[in-house]
């Protein structure tokens, strides 16, 4: 199944509900709309407020049938977060992926994830450390020079 | 009739909030998986949420959980619903009628009156009403008293100027003129008749194939097919459905077998042969589950275009987007810097250790046992770790 279709609906969809959501600029890179960039604000009242994250969307051609790939390339301080690479771990875009799911719906996810991480599976064990041993006061000073050094665009 | 619907932009104001209305519809009969409207829809029977045919068999096929509620179930769960098809259709009709109107309204040159209540109707709106009034007439055999209202009015001396001024405009603006569609007969702006055509004709060669389709199939069906469609091998197949298979149980040659006796070709590797028999098991039983099936021949034809288009997609994700090369490199270039970390790391341990044991004369014994050694292990190892 092509998963162009699809993707062009979803792109439609974006296109008419654009001021819905101001916490996220979603938009497709190429034109067969496999590759698509999401710019996320920093959820408020996060150590990454102020920030601008930027996600790298990649669509799997069974697109809406398995996850897409989605990596976050700025570096950020998060327990979920892989640093060096990354790497998101989200249950929805692993194991309980649905088609029911879009790629707005994801990002959402992500904002979510930010505002509440989820120390008992850390991918950055550092920050998954910090918040398990309720040092929340240093997890939040080293996550906000994260945002400050690399998520400030201007 | 007309007359009492007095100012025009209130009129076209409910034409409009009607015309979100039925946009907004849409998501009500598409389906979640493929974002189109239904096709063949089908119902889970525990959670009651509904799918296009084709779309949800894909899913069960490595899944067996609802894809909206993720409660557990799988394809022998699902059952036909007539009604969703039916309204499916209805808003179909319905979304096609209501856009041919939206644009007679939006070929009008003062649309951006159209929220004001001295909105003065232009001609397209009115050559739209004369061709509802006339029909009227033509239906029912006798005049609308609406129609003569309006007569009167165009007598009015008011009118009469604006007439003239249209007719200005028309004779400098040839983009306002009217025509009548050849197929249904409605009177539409030139600017756009080119496209209504257009979707006139696909609707009714949709009509008309559909129609030769159901006779085909059904004839097929009843084994009453006197018109000699001999192509068929899959008579039998028509009582019992075909089913994905459990493919590793299954040799290359039976699998070929199989796929022949269902009129599919038969090259490419196993894994080809799989995906091809899933594929069509999946597409023949959405074929089934929807209201007018179409014959098998167009089924097979539909998986052959499928795979050229697979074929496609998989040349065009090497060349566009090398997906896995840049993983990989990505994960080379971690192993690397890691590397290069390991190795200035154990060069100053190198150095502090000659520093400290200058003074032994083991100190030359142990660099030679790390250099020689020790590094080569680590650096493996770390490695393969990565």
């Amino acid at each position: 199944m092509a998963p162009s279709r699809r993707l062009y609906k979803e792109w439609e969809e974006l296109e008419k509900a654009k001021k819905q959501d101001p916490d996220i600029f979603l938009y497709p890179t190429d034109d067969n709309l496999l590759h698509w960039q999401a710019k996320l604000k920093g959820p408020v009242d996060s150590p990454y407020e102020g920030g601008t994250f930027v996600l790298e969307i990649r669509i799997p051609n069974n697109y809406p049938l398995s996850a897409p790939t989605v990596r976050l390339k700025t570096k950020i301080f998060h327990p979920n977060i892989h640093a060096k690479t990354g790497e998101i771990c989200l249950d929805i875009l692993k194991t309980t992926w649905s088609p029911a799911w879009t790629l707005q719906s994801v990002c959402r996810a992500i904002l979510v994830l930010l505002s509440h991480p989820e120390p008992d599976s850390p991918l950055n064990c550092d920050a998954g450390n910090l918040l398990r041993a309720g040092d929340l006061r240093g997890f939040r000073s080293v996550a906000k020079m994260y945002t400050v050094l690399f998520a400030k665009q201007d | 009739m007309i007359s009492n619907v007095q100012p025009h932009g209130t009129l076209q104001q409910v034409f409009l909030s009607l015309w979100n209305a039925i946009q907004e519809g849409e998501s009500i009969v598409s389906c979640k998986i493929c974002g189109e409207t239904f096709k063949a829809p089908m119902m889970l029977q525990k959670c009651s949420h509904v799918f296009c045919s084709l779309c949800i068999r894909r899913w069960f096929d490595s899944n067996s959980i609802c894809p909206e509620c993720r409660i557990p179930s799988s394809a022998g769960e699902l059952c036909k619903v007539r009604l969703v098809e039916d309204f499916v259709e209805l808003w179909d009709t319905l979304s096609r009628k209501a856009q041919t109107v939206n644009d007679l309204v939006m070929s009008n040159p003062l649309r951006s009156d159209l929220y004001s209540n001295t909105y003065q109707p232009s001609e397209v709106v009115q050559s739209f009403y004369v061709n509802s009034s006339n029909s009227n007439t033509d239906e029912e055999g006798r005049d609308v008293p609406g129609k003569k209202s309006r007569d009167n009015k165009i007598d009015t001396p008011k009118r009469k100027q604006r007439k003239k001024k249209r007719n200005n405009v028309q004779e400098k603006d040839p983009s306002h003129k009217i025509a009548e569609c050849p197929i249904c007969g409605i009177h539409i702006s030139i600017r756009l008749i080119q496209h209504h055509v257009d979707i006139c004709l696909t609707k009714q060669s949709c009509s008309e194939e559909n129609i030769s389709d159901r006779v085909f199939f059904s004839g097929r069906l009843n084994g009453t097919s006197s018109n000699a469609h001999t192509e068929a091998p899959l008579e039998s197949t028509f009582e019992k459905r075909p089913t994905t298979l459990w493919y590793k149980n299954l040799s290359d040659r039976k699998l070929k077998d199989i796929l022949q006796y269902y009129g599919l070709s038969t090259r490419g590797d196993r894994n080809m042969l799989i995906r091809r028999h899933k594929e069509f098991v999946f597409r023949y039983n959405a074929e089934l589950d929807s209201k007018f099936p179409r014959p098998v021949s167009s089924v097979i034809k539909d998986i052959e275009e499928w795979e050229k288009q697979q074929e496609w997609n998989s040349i065009s994700e090497e060349a566009l987007n090398p997906h896995l090369e840049t993983t990989l490199s990505y994960n080379e270039e971690i192993c690397h810097i890691a590397k290069s970390d390991f190795e200035s790391l154990v060069q100053q341990a190198k150095k502090t250790m000659f520093k400290t044991n200058s003074n032994h004369r083991l100190s030359n014994l142990c660099l030679e046992s790390i250099n020689n050694e020790d590094i080569l292990v680590f650096t493996q190892q770390e490695e393969g770790d990565n």
